[in-house]
């Protein structure tokens, strides 16, 4: 019903429009009381335009086109007041559907006369337009207007939930304002409104953050009367203003509910606050029981701890409890399921006659992953098995292999279990041993040594590591040869994907061989068909991922562009080297070819690139090197001098006598330094001191390790760089360095260093990537004064891309690179990957704790430990356990999986990685919960992968200066390990651990360890390597397989 | 162009759990396009335990969007025939598709009625669904026979939502990967459910990893080796872990060409099916698979045949209908493929044959809201096409207008190629684009006519 006044006094939209804008808010308020309906009505337009131009006005500072005469009178007035008004005007007046549609920000701050105006209303539309206001997301509603409609019987009590939510942010607003008299309590507050008291129980239906932390609770400026709704709950309950029984149950119903976990523990909260009596817990015990089928682990340990007290009480209703448990143990955290079986325990033991209700239970809790679980199963069917029967105790057998080892040896004992049931891989008969033997008797001594396969000490321990020269080895048996492109076609599709995604190093040596190639066909529809090509290059689109050729990071993909577009149009593109860039020397030999093809392209020398790899992973095969070599262009001291460059250090292993044999090919100006990268014996003469760099390739190409000091004395040049013609040699250290400006903060760091000489001080120091300073001008210019004379352009190891790979910008911890930029570093110089490797440790040290990052794909630095021809040297074993223990877990899984492989095969022998872990150790921040955790996916692989594991740790802690105290994260995987494989500890590792004492994780699982003595034969897992090593053996050297 | 489509769900009544005299009674409310509230099942449950988690995670998938906060509110599909009940349903992310199927001896009770319809999945349901025991005595029912006699007291329930039409698209579309599957591995339900806890919670992973057996051992690898499975985004495939326990293996199936996976939940009867996309931020919906078979057309010729033998067949024997029409298996099978993408088939990849069910969505939307075969009419319709090359009937050269520059398209009868960025990006991996689709259906216009 809406009110009618009898004497109704009738407003003109005029006198109602200047009210609006010059009138006081309490003469608008009275003007519009005697109103009827229809006189309201009638005003309904004159309100709604005042409050749309106003609004325009006061928001956006906009004059209304419709109503000009308006909107110049408002140009004299307060638009704020005017639009104040109008707001209240709309309320009095208007329909639903304008009321709406206003935004009403007023009707909060003029709460009193919002409702005088409803009341003097009563429009029969209003719990539709508060049920309205509390659906809208920003609702600007108050629970205190809403209940002083209710008050004023204006409305009945909403049920929307944003009514409960409404409330709860009401009391659960605070002054902290000290000038401001403080607010009463929550309690206090509460009690002061009527009716409000009743709202409380509906927090317990409503998802709300009555619950959640007040950002004050930890405040100390926090009011002194400050509550919590817990604390509110608990105060009201004692003083019988809510009904405490009405409360615990209305907590209990809301653990059902499927709120947030915040939401469900205050109501476990409050629930405990209140703290029932035996008797109020007695009567709700059906109700825990079945807060036991949830399925959240908070509610299943509240519950169970509940239960727990009616069993102490001797309440508890056993068989109800015991048919309803089993479901707990399919809750993901370990407590509530620990609970349960030691509360279904104490109940069998207090009663007998239920223990056959607990097989489900136990049958279940021994299929969890956690071996203490599974122990606290196998010691509830230790006390029920008499009371299982045929059907159940198989069912159990059958769980038995899942289980941890220490939980088989105890349920082979419970169950009556004999050898049957015992690890197969622990057989290993004769017959097996005599194939192995005459295996190994097939193989050459040298490599029998090297190999680590000594016939004296065969399978009477574990084999020695391996060490085998890469020279020594078939590598192009193992990688795939790499087609080239066979036609302009297929060129200009490679290219048109790799603008958009580079899928890897290979495709775009394969782009490089094809434009080289194809460089002198340009038929008729050329541009036709390079058109969309040309497009795409010329207006390159940002990308952050880098997977992209163009736009690229850098001077790398610059060259690129300037390549594309020499091809594209014909025109030579040179785009001179920007400030802007980092200067990335690994980048160098590359950014060199590029231009040097950019400038035979330009001149049309079709003709196969030299360094195009035959084969994947960067592999030259020799003889096609040969093939290759016969287009050498007279000026290929110009045009091909870093294609020869790289192509020298890319030559493979295999067929280098063969291709020595075929030196007839050769073209005579390169002949003999092509020959010596072969092998040959005659070296340089002092005449090709101009061609150092080449020499030095080919001097790599030939003995990737060894010293060419003697070798290269004629050109009487003082070079001590890493890999030019002396071979590196690394020494490290691992270290935490300390903040300057903060100690708090420290950085973890393993400092690398060259015994054969360094980089000049002013080369290693950070290039600019902003803009250019004083100091850079001058190198331009020096640059620019050295090429005009024909002087040498750049420092030595700019040209020598060996030497190159050895600079390691720390400013480049950050720098994007995507896969494929890694991977084309990587085939720099596959014979000898350590400066790769020791870039790779630079930057995943830098990056050790943070997470994966798409720009930053540490993980292709791991690439070259996979390649089975490759020993696994000491830059290798550091380069994987620092992967293996980085936050990045895209990069720890390829280190688990290198550990994996590397393992099975035999590259990755326990004694020289334990040496490298310890050393890296010394730095103090290896996180031990990341190296058990990769650890122990190393070991779940099988029994040589846990023993090798188990080792690993054995003599990690025993070289160990200190256990550190959360030493328990490895303890428990090496107490694991040691219990599947039944072997005891080493002496040497149990005197380590016989120095924890106490009554921690770590001191009891030391104690275990020590006191586990099982021993078995572990001849099948020594025959498991030696089977891996023959396997590697076959495949490097192919002459053994026979 | 509009994401979605306003739907709405209209349920005579909502669906529930409720105690009765003997037990509990679990009824599922239907709505369907054709018959306003269909009714097709009355029963017992054998096992209710399974059945609740299986219609769970089932809910659970439906409710999820597996890389953005907000789930959208859809409901699953239940498909009925005499020995078979399938729910199906799609994630909000369109990437994974999931199907339980409860066969006859799950239940004691009788099929009231063949078709498909939309199933109410609320939140007290689901509440009440997690508290079912084995042992419980749970009477089933799909629907109530005359349901405005008995509904007088309950409240229509209604549910309008925007429903994206790339779900749609992507039950469609999943039909199209799901002949493809092979077999990678199958392991006892306790390998599964180790190998499941090893898997990472969160689905942060940028790179895809690959599933793959060392000796009996199931484990995830960063390195693709043969026979390994594509898997990107585990805790896509981390929901079935609660079904694991009660299971007796898990099957895994792999598309490799597509990056493709699907995990089957075998238990001694029934089975629950879990299909994931190749990326986690890649719907079904979008691959475009399905565009190759309607630009190509073949198999046409048979659908309205094929259609008319349809009658909500669990299991459609191709062999007996070539038979029938006196045609080949093959050509069978192209058929059924397209009405896969109209809605009118599913899949069942264990069978390795087609089941009838009509989608209860207007899926003439399906080809008239793909957007490439829509902008490829829209080429065709500006003329802005033309024959560059014709090397023979099969090799020709076209080039279609695109943005500031003409796309050069090669029509080859093994494999089309387009200068586009977004061929040259997928090479085809992902549908076919507007250029080859335009160019196709102008030499079906123009050159073969």
């Amino acid at each position: 019903m809406e009110t009618t006044t009898a004497q109704s006094t009738a407003l003109p939209p005029e006198a109602f429009e200047k009210l609006i804008l010059h009138g006081k808010l309490r003469e608008l308020v009275a003007a519009v009381k005697p109103l009827t309906d229809k006189e309201r009505s009638r005003l309904s337009k004159t309100a709604y335009t005042v409050y749309s131009v106003s609004r325009s006005k006061w928001f956006f500072g906009t004059d209304s086109k419709k109503h000009k005469k308006l909107s110049s009178k408002l140009h004299a007035l307060n638009t704020k007041s005017s639009f104040e008004r109008a707001q209240f005007a709309v309320l009095a007046v208007c329909p639903l559907s304008r009321v709406k549609n206003t935004d009403q920000w007023m009707f909060r701050d003029g709460l009193e006369t919002t409702l005088e105006i409803l009341q003097d209303r009563n429009p029969s539309w209003l719990s539709e337009w508060v049920d309205h206001q509390l659906s809208e997301n920003d609702s600007l509603i108050s629970w205190e207007f809403t209940r002083g409609l209710i008050d004023a019987g204006l409305i009945k009590k909403p049920t929307h939930i944003n009514y409960v939510r409404a409330m709860v942010f009401y009391f659960n607003t605070w002054y902290t304002d000290t000038k401001k008299s403080p607010l009463p309590s929550i309690v206090d507050r509460v009690c002061a409104i009527p009716g409000a008291i009743e709202d409380i129980y509906r927090i317990f239906e409503t998802e709300t953050n009555a619950f959640s932390k007040h950002y004050l609770e930890s405040f100390s400026t926090k009011p002194e009367n400050f509550q919590t709704w817990t604390t509110a709950i608990e105060i009201l309950c004692e003083g019988g203003q809510l009904d405490r029984a009405r409360i615990l149950d209305a907590s209990l119903k809301g653990l059902d509910s499927g709120f947030s976990d915040q939401q469900i523990s205050g109501f476990i909260k409050v629930h405990n606050h209140l703290k029932p009596t035996r008797e109020e817990i007695n009567n709700r015990q059906s109700t825990y029981i079945d807060l036991l089928n949830t399925r959240v682990s908070r509610v299943s340990d509240f519950a169970l701890k509940k239960l727990s007290k009616l069993e102490r009480a001797k309440q508890l209703d056993a068989n109800r409890f015991l048919e309803a448990v089993s479901v707990v143990t399919e809750l993901p955290t370990k407590g509530p399921v620990q609970s349960a079986l030691k509360l279904a325990k104490r109940v069998i033991k207090k009663h007998p006659e239920h223990k056959g209700s607990c097989y489900p239970l136990a049958n279940k809790a021994l299929q969890h992953e956690s071996p203490d679980i599974q122990e606290l199963a196998s010691d509830l069917i230790e006390q029920i098995i008499d009371c299982t029967d045929e059907a159940q105790r198989e069912a159990l057998i059958d769980l038995v292999p899942a289980c941890s080892s220490r939980v088989q040896t105890r349920l082979q004992a419970v169950l009556n279990l004999d050898a049957m049931h015992q690890n197969e891989n622990e057989v290993f008969n004769s017959a097996d041993f005599d194939l192995i033997f005459d295996r190994i008797s097939a193989i050459p001594d040298a490599f029998r040594q090297k190999f680590g396969l000594n016939e004296t000490q065969f399978l009477t321990k574990y084999p020695l590591p391996i060490d085998f020269d890469i020279l020594e080895t078939a590598v192009l048996s193992n990688v795939q040869p790499l087609p080239p492109i066979q036609s302009l076609d297929e060129l200009i599709d490679c290219i048109s994907h790799a603008v958009e995604v580079v899928d890897s190093a290979d495709e775009i040596e394969r782009l490089l061989d094809g434009l080289s190639r194809f460089c002198d066909q340009k038929p008729e529809d050329f541009n036709i068909r390079t058109a969309a090509l040309l497009k795409r290059i010329k207006e390159p689109r940002y990308s952050e991922t880098q997977k992209e050729l163009i736009p690229g990071w850098g001077r790398l993909s610059v060259a690129f562009q300037d390549l594309l577009l020499t091809w594209l149009t014909g025109q030579y593109h040179h785009t001179p080297p920007s400030f802007y860039y980092e200067d990335v020397a690994s980048h160098h030999i590359h950014i060199n070819r590029l231009r040097e093809l950019t400038r035979r392209i330009y001149k049309r020398q079709a003709a196969p690139l030299f360094a195009t790899p035959t084969h994947k992973e960067g592999w030259i095969d020799p003889i096609q090197l040969i093939a290759r070599l016969r287009h050498l262009e007279q000026d290929w001291k110009y045009s091909r001098r870093h294609d020869l460059t790289q192509a020298l250090l890319r030559i493979a292993p295999d067929r280098r006598q063969e291709a020595l044999a075929l030196r007839s090919n050769i073209p005579a100006p390169i002949r003999q330094l092509v020959c010596w990268a072969f092998g040959a014996e005659e070296g340089p003469s002092s005449n090709d001191r101009k061609e150092y760099e080449l020499w030095v390739a080919a001097g790599r190409a030939r003995c990737p390790k060894g010293s060419l000091v003697d070798a290269y004395h004629v050109f009487r040049v003082k070079d001590k760089l890493p890999d030019s013609i002396n071979a590196a040699r690394y020494t490290w250290k691992s270290t935490i360095r300390h903040s300057k400006s903060d100690s708090r903060y420290s950085f973890p760091e393993i400092q690398m260093s060259h015994n054969q000489g360094s980089f000049p001080k002013n080369e290693t120091r950070k290039q600019p990537n902003s803009f250019p300073d004083f100091r850079d001008v001058q190198h331009l210019l020096q640059a620019s004064f050295k090429r005009l004379f024909s002087l040498s352009s750049g420092p030595i190891w700019k040209r020598i891309p060996t030497t190159a790979l050895h600079l390691y910008n720390k400013g480049a911890r950050y720098l994007p690179f995507s896969a494929w930029q890694i991977q084309w570093v990587q085939y720099t110089w596959p014979l000898h990957q350590d400066s790769f490797l020791n870039l790779g440790i630079q930057r995943i040290i830098g990056r050790i704790d943070e997470n994966t990052a798409t720009s930053v794909p540490l993980y292709s630095y791991l690439e070259p430990v996979f390649h089975l021809y490759r020993p696994w040297t000491e830059m290798t074993q550091l380069a994987v356990w620092t992967a293996a223990v980085a936050k990045d877990i895209e990069l720890q899984n390829v280190a688990i999986e290198a550990l994996i492989e590397a393992i099975s095969d035999g590259r990755a022998h326990p004694e020289p990685l334990v040496k490298v872990l310890l050393k890296l150790a010394e730095g103090g921040w290896i996180k031990l919960n990341r190296l058990a955790s990769a650890l122990e996916q190393v070991a779940a692989v099988s029994p040589l992968h846990q023993y090798v594991i188990c080792t690993i740790l054995d003599q990690y802690i025993a070289g160990l200066p200190d256990l550190p105290k959360n030493a328990y994260h490895i303890l428990q995987l090496q107490f694991e390990l040691h219990t599947t494989l039944r072997i005891p500890a080493p002496p040497e590792t149990k005197i380590k651990l016989k120095e924890l004492k106490g009554k921690g994780k770590a001191a009891q699982l030391a104690r275990s360890l020590c006191d586990y003595t099982d021993e078995r034969d572990v001849t099948a897992i020594y025959a498991a390597s030696v089977e891996g090593r023959l396997s590697l053996i076959d495949s490097l050297i192919p002459s053994t397989q026979a | 162009m509009s994401t979605g489509i306003d739907y709405t769900y209209r349920y005579a009544y909502a669906s529930s759990l409720d105690t009765v005299d003997n037990g509990s009674a679990l009824s599922l409310s239907t709505s369907s396009r054709k018959l306003e509230n269909p009714y097709f099942f009355e029963g017992k449950i054998l096992q209710p335990r399974r059945v609740a988690d299986m219609l769970l995670v089932l809910s659970e998938v439906v409710r999820t969007h597996f890389f953005q906060p907000r789930p959208p509110m859809m409901d699953p599909v239940l498909t009925s025939s005499e020995s078979i009940l399938r729910l199906e349903g799609f994630s909000g992310c369109c990437g994974v598709y999931v199907r339980a199927d409860l066969p006859a001896s799950m239940f004691e009770g009788d099929v009231q009625g063949r078709g498909t319809t939309n199933v109410d999945f609320n939140d007290p349901m689901r509440a009440a669904l997690t508290r079912l025991r084995d042992k419980d005595h749970v009477q089933f029912s799909v629907g109530k026979h005359e349901v405005a006699l008995t509904t007088g007291e309950e409240k229509v329930v209604e549910k309008k939502v925007k429903l994206p039409i790339r779900w749609i698209k992507g039950f469609s579309e999943v039909q199209v990967y799901q002949p493809g599957l092979r077999l990678a591995y199958e392991i006892p339900s306790s390998e599964a459910l180790r190998f499941m806890r090893t898997l990472p919670k969160s689905g942060a992973a940028k790179r895809p990893s690959y599933v793959t057996q060392t000796g009996k051992v199931l484990r995830l690898s960063q390195r693709q080796k043969p026979g390994s499975v594509h898997l990107h985004g585990t805790h896509r495939i981390k929901v079935i872990e609660p079904l694991l326990p009660k299971a007796s293996s898990l099957r895994i199936w792999a598309d490799d060409s597509t990056g493709t996976s699907a995990w089957e939940v075998i238990y001694d009867t029934g089975s629950f099916f879990l299909m994931i996309s190749p990326e986690v931020y890649r719907g079904f919906s979008g691959e475009g698979q399905l565009l190759n078979i309607l630009a190509k057309g073949k198999g046409q010729d048979l659908l309205s045949f094929i259609q008319a033998k349809l009658n909500w067949q669990p299991r459609i024997n191709a062999h007996e209908l070539a038979g029938e029409l006196n045609t080949t298996p093959a050509k069978i099978e192209s058929a059924l493929a397209i009405l896969g993408t109209r809605g009118l088939a599913g899949y069942d990849v264990s069978q390795g044959a087609y089941f009838h069910r009509e989608l209860p969505f207007d899926h003439s939307l399906v080809e008239k809201l793909q957007p490439r075969l829509k902008n490829a009419r829209k080429l065709l319709e500006e003329k802005k096409i033309k024959i560059h090359k014709k090397l023979d009937a099969d090799r020709i050269d076209l080039l279609v207008a695109g943005t500031g520059v003409e796309h050069l398209v090669r029509l080859r009868p093994e494999d089309d190629r387009c200068s586009c960025p977004w061929f040259s990006k997928y090479q085809g991996e992902r549908g076919t684009c507007k250029h080859i689709l335009a160019s196709r259906l102008f030499v079906e216009q123009h050159v073969k006519a």
